[in-house]
């Protein structure tokens, strides 16, 4: 898994998108249990209290679960991880409309675009 | 959460200048804290201060409630901006020589590590490339289960690859009843690693808190917040 | 801990140092052979050459045997320059042990190695002796009665401040050369190996130039207590003064090292 930090943001809330972003593409897959706390920060070489941190507010949200000893697992509920999806695309085209309109770009334009692009590329 | 490291009114001159300048500071255990500032700043006075190679000429300075002596050396696993091995003798011999010293000295980790890093134990310190050397001395340091570690300058001059390895076990070293103090000028690479920070110029604490509020407050990173401090200060 | 420290200073000079007592001890034997060659040829015509070349060999190996000691000598200062004035300080200073158990385990270790020398030494000077000494035993014909040997001396001075003053003196140079090393690299930023020399001969200096005084204000009262006549004997009192202050010179010095460490150490 390749993590990134690069904006002013804390990097809690970064490892959080981080994470579910890897449930979403399938590196963790729903129902899987997660690597350990330590192993997450090792590998991200971050602080294991911000690891922790991010680990513990994705449960509140419900994405992550923890069973006792036995660890972290990612959720079942299609219901939660729907959510999560709806909200991550949300994210990303508010940036993306954020972006075109600063180049005086409108969202109908936009679309136009995507769908010219979508079709080249198929 | 206990104190590990306490300082009051700590000052220090050297040949008239005054390196640090009425320092009071309180480090909590269990986390990882950087001391960050430019150079000349008073990091490495500060840090061999507690470490004990240096005397303070005002104040004083306690780790874990214990005056700086030979039984707080014993809690501090020090490691220097510069090798400090007989460079004689052989990679076996340095894990022999701090078994000796250090009752928390733990050499089955030190042993996985420097084979993991490839590192022959019956070579003479001084025939290892200028790299290998900075490893084994921070594999010695870190292996060492202690209350307060000093890392002077752990990255400076170290190539990327290392770099990684360094952060890699600082992380997977991590104890919540340690404190790892990272004194250092190289803030975006460091910062991810820690907790909390301290801005440290011209002998006195400029500021200081956790990574994650400030970002939280100022949206900026800690990198670009100290380019933001510093910009307009003089240094030494 | 203090062992510890002990067993380290001792090992971390042993390699070069046994080497070099072994050398010494092969030389001794060299030169045992060459005594006993020179002194079986002494009056044989047509050996006068190789007799001479001999002697000279001989003086050789007298000269690399104090060579030897005096190699040895600046190896054990060497190690503990660098061992705590070097980068290698970091390391010794923040061992957990207290500075008056680093400076008097090598201040021990000195005092170990130095005796190792001197035995060697003996060895390979009575090595080099045995051949004309067990010519002229064989020619006395008898042993040497040690007790008459050491009445006799004990007439000619007293045996118990000839103790006093071995262990003064010793003590003073144990401690002189490392004090000398000691404010050499604290007081100067470049050179300091040749700061230590002159910091050294500088206080040898001023400590004869003050038993001179006091040895000579000590014959003038002597001399005017006899009534203006000096009875030249080796007095209690004059073997005394210079040990006290090889004492004094060497305990305070020790403390003045143990001061400067704890306080001004600046590696």
């Amino acid at each position: 898994m390749v993590w990134k930090f690069s904006d002013g943001r804390p990097v809690y809330v970064q490892i959080m998108e981080h994470i579910q972003t890897a449930v979403l593409t399938g590196i963790f897959p729903p129902g899987s249990k997660i690597p350990s706390v330590r192993e997450l920060a090792a590998d991200a070489k971050v602080n294991p209290n911000t690891m922790q941190h991010a680990l513990q507010e994705l449960e509140q949200s419900m994405l992550l679960i923890t069973q006792g000893t036995l660890g972290r697992f990612v959720t079942q509920d299609s219901a939660v991880i729907d959510a999560a999806r709806n909200k991550l695309l949300h994210n990303l085209t508010q940036e993306c409309i954020k972006k075109y309109a600063a180049l005086g770009i409108s969202p109908e334009q936009a679309a136009n675009l995507l769908l010219e692009c979508g079709k080249r590329e198929a | 959460m206990d104190i590990v490291l306490q300082t009051s009114n700590l000052s220090k001159n050297y040949s008239g200048i005054r390196a640090l300048n009425n320092l009071n500071i309180a480090l909590p255990s269990g986390k990882i804290i950087g001391l960050l500032g430019p150079n000349g700043s008073g990091k490495t006075t500060l840090i061999k201060l507690i470490a004990g190679l240096l005397t303070p000429t005002e104040g004083s300075i306690e780790v874990c409630g214990v005056p700086v002596g030979p039984e707080t050396k014993s809690m501090i696993s020090y490691l220097p901006d510069r090798v400090y091995f007989n460079q004689s003798q052989t990679v076996e011999q340095l894990l022999n020589y701090f078994q000796d010293f250090y009752a928390d000295f733990d050499r089955q980790r030190a042993v996985s590590m420097l084979s993991m890093l490839r590192i022959p134990m019956n070579v003479k310190f001084k025939t290892l490339s200028k790299g290998a050397r900075e490893k084994v001395q921070l594999a010695l340091v870190m292996s060492r289960r202690a209350k307060l570690y000093l890392l002077d300058e752990p990255i400076a001059g170290v190539d990327p690859a290392a770099r990684d390895f360094i952060l890699h076990t600082i992380v997977t070293n991590y104890d919540p009843t340690a404190t790892v103090l990272i004194s250092t000028h190289l803030i975006a690479d460091v910062e991810p690693v820690l907790d909390e920070f301290l801005f440290i110029n011209m002998g006195q604490i400029i500021c200081l808190g956790s990574v994650d509020d400030m970002r939280d407050k100022t949206g900026k990173t800690l990198d670009e917040l100290f380019r933001e401090v510093f910009k307009c200060l003089p240094s030494l | 801990m203090f062992a510890k420290l002990v067993k380290h200073e001792f090992r971390s000079v042993s390699k070069p140092l046994t080497f070099l007592s072994i050398a010494a001890v092969a030389a001794g034997l060299i030169g045992s052979l060459l005594m006993w060659y020179f002194l079986s040829n002494i009056d044989i015509e047509g050996k006068e050459l190789p007799s001479i070349l001999a002697i000279l060999m001989l003086v050789g190996i007298y000269i690399s045997l104090l060579a030897y000691s005096v190699a040895s000598m600046i190896i054990i200062y060497y190690r503990f320059y660098k061992s705590k004035f070097t980068d290698e300080g970091y390391l010794t200073f923040t061992l957990p042990v207290s500075t008056h158990q680093i400076l008097l385990s090598s201040i021990l270790n000195q005092l170990i190695w130095s005796a190792i020398i001197s035995v060697v030494l003996f060895i390979c000077f009575g090595l080099i002796l045995a051949p004309p000494v067990s010519m002229v035993a064989k020619e006395i014909g008898g042993h040497m009665d040690w007790g008459i040997f050491f009445q006799e001396l004990d007439g000619l001075f007293p045996v118990g401040s000839f103790v006093i003053t071995t262990i003064c003196g010793e003590v003073y140079s144990l401690v002189l050369p490392l004090l000398s090393i000691t404010i050499g690299s604290l007081v100067a930023k470049k050179h300091k190996i040749l700061a230590s020399f002159g910091i050294g001969y500088g206080i040898t200096m001023a400590v004869s130039t003050l038993t001179s005084f006091i040895t000579i204000a000590d014959i003038i009262r002597q001399t005017f207590a006899n009534d203006m006549y000096y009875e030249p004997t080796i007095s209690m009192s004059s073997m005394l003064i210079p040990s006290m202050i090889m004492l004094v010179v060497g305990v305070g010095g020790y403390f003045l090292m143990h001061y400067l460490i704890e306080r001004k150490l600046n590696i």
